[in-house]
């Protein structure tokens, strides 16, 4: 029944999905055009030119900020409607448990969060590639030398290759998809215990979460950061965002999940309480 | 007879300190009747139907359908109609039909096209293209095209005309198994009584009777809406 209650979810969505990748698509080839264009020197004394470049970066951002955002309205949405507006009289009433009725909207939507988030990724990494290879053509840096430089710093910075590097971003930002889509749900479903407003309660929810992590996190980097600047200061190369950084952030990151995990859980199965 | 339905003490309270909705409700339905929930509006008829759905959480008591609290097991043999429309808008009618062959073993496909076919609803057609009166015997249609134990019923008569009533009625009365129970709520008794084979009379959350119709007629002397009409006097 969860194959079932998945290939619903999916269907719902698939089209919409496709409308917003084919954005983040479109937002990264500005990107990249922009960057070329802002990139050509003569471009700066002609202020047309450079006007233009801009609003291409701006439309880069807008784009994707509009269609990520989007996207996740779009998945809580569906996540309010589906399970607790008048659609829940279906949905609680088909021969499924409601663990089942969650993990299906977890796992379709979590996996296009995280291929959004994959995307954003590999936008940004090509829309920054594009720039600061024309930065280094531009400056006479090209060649071999500037991309020894940057693995150089690099290395500094992460503690690790470039590949590595992107490899731990994808990784925090699937994980980080899951654990994001997980906040939304529990919000939704705290924001039942609100007597009226139930979709205002779900809002405020949300954020009261994110001010409690956002507080978490720096109670919890401060100290790794502190020891960072201090070996930055005695000349050793601190690794700011090395093994330590993304240790924390996973470990946030996976605590979060795992806390909205169960306020879904128990919401779900021990407090159900349709209207 | 066998107990296809059972509750025990029990009890829902939305807000705490508050009057309860139900209290200490206990009843059971055996196979292969047709029961009448009967109540003034606010009687507690919609909790104890939602409770028995499980999509209300009891505050104390048990629900059990065929030996089984409400989970996947029971859903799966009980056919429930809401008192209000819950079905999806933006699919169509044959889209609906899959989602219900996919998710109820019990649901007869050729049963919903025929009953489809005779109201002359155009499976092709948008949920939210139809008109409210067919969007309700639309959903009625989905209930009833399920081979289900046990049949709920919520209000299914209220806020229609009297030949879409007459309509509904037959179409409950020709559409379910002989060995399967109705549970129907209304406050328009006059309407079900003929159909009835046992009463459930609530008021404030609480039972007040739970009787054939039959014996009710003889010991009373009166039809089910003159009593009715006594017991709940204003």
């Amino acid at each position: 029944m969860l194959g079932n209650l998945m290939k619903y979810e999916w269907k719902y969505i698939w089209k919409k999905f496709l409308l917003f990748c084919g954005l983040l698509v479109l937002a990264t080839i500005i990107g990249i055009a922009s960057s070329r264009e802002f990139l050509k020197l003569e471009g700066i004394n002609n202020v047309a030119h450079a006007m233009f470049s801009m609003l291409g970066f701006l439309l880069y951002y807008a784009l994707y900020i509009g269609a990520t955002l989007g996207f996740t309205l779009i998945v809580a949405i569906r996540f309010y409607k589906a399970v607790y507006g008048t659609q829940g009289y279906l949905t609680h009433t088909l021969p499924v448990t409601p663990r089942q009725i969650y993990l299906a909207h977890l796992i379709v939507y979590g996996i296009c969060m995280s291929l959004i988030s994959v995307m954003t990724q590999l936008s940004i990494q090509l829309v920054s590639g594009t720039m600061f290879d024309g930065i280094f053509q531009a400056t006479g840096m090209g060649g071999a030398m500037s991309y020894s430089s940057g693995a150089e710093f690099f290395g500094d910075l992460y503690g690790m290759s470039p590949f590595a590097a992107s490899l731990m971003t994808t990784l925090c930002m699937v994980i980080g998809s899951f654990s994001s889509l997980l906040t939304i749900y529990a919000s939704v479903v705290l924001g039942q215990y609100w007597k009226k407003h139930k979709v205002w309660g779900a809002v405020v929810n949300y954020i009261l979460i994110q001010v409690v992590t956002a507080i978490v996190s720096v109670v919890v980097y401060l100290p790794y950061f502190i020891r960072s600047i201090m070996t930055m200061e005695s000349g050793d190369p601190a690794n700011l965002l090395g093994g330590g950084f993304w240790g924390i952030t996973l470990a946030i990151t996976i605590v979060i999940g795992i806390a909205t995990f169960l306020i879904m859980d128990h919401g779900m199965t021990k407090r159900l309480n349709l209207e | 007879m066998a107990e296809l339905l059972k509750t025990e003490h029990l009890v829902k309270t939305y807000e705490k300190n508050a009057r309860p909705a139900l209290n200490d409700v206990t009843l059971a339905i055996p196979e292969g009747r047709i029961v009448g929930l009967l109540g003034p509006n606010g009687s507690g008829k919609t909790t104890l139907i939602k409770l028995i759905n499980g999509l209300l959480t009891p505050t104390s008591g048990s629900v059990t359908i065929n030996g089984y609290a409400p989970g996947p097991e029971t859903k799966a043999v009980v056919s429930y109609l809401p008192d209000r429309f819950c079905l999806p808008q933006d699919k169509t009618i044959e889209e609906l039909i899959n989602y219900y062959f996919d998710f109820y073993a019990d649901f007869d496909t050729e049963r919903a096209n025929d009953m489809l076919s005779r109201l002359q609803i155009d499976p092709h057609s948008r949920v939210k293209t139809l008109s409210k009166g067919t969007q309700e015997k639309l959903q009625l249609v989905l209930v009833m095209s399920r081979r289900a134990r046990l049949y709920i019923l919520d209000e299914p008569i209220a806020g229609v005309d009297p030949a879409a009533r007459d309509y509904i009625l037959k179409t409950i009365i020709s559409n379910y198994q002989e060995d399967a129970s109705i549970l129907l709520s209304t406050h328009l008794i006059s309407d079900v009584e003929p159909i009835l084979d046992d009463v459930i009379f609530i008021r404030n959350g609480r039972l007040v009777l739970c009787s054939s119709v039959e014996e009710l007629r003889e010991e009373q002397g009166k039809s089910l809406d003159t009593y009715f009409r006594e017991v709940f006097a204003c």
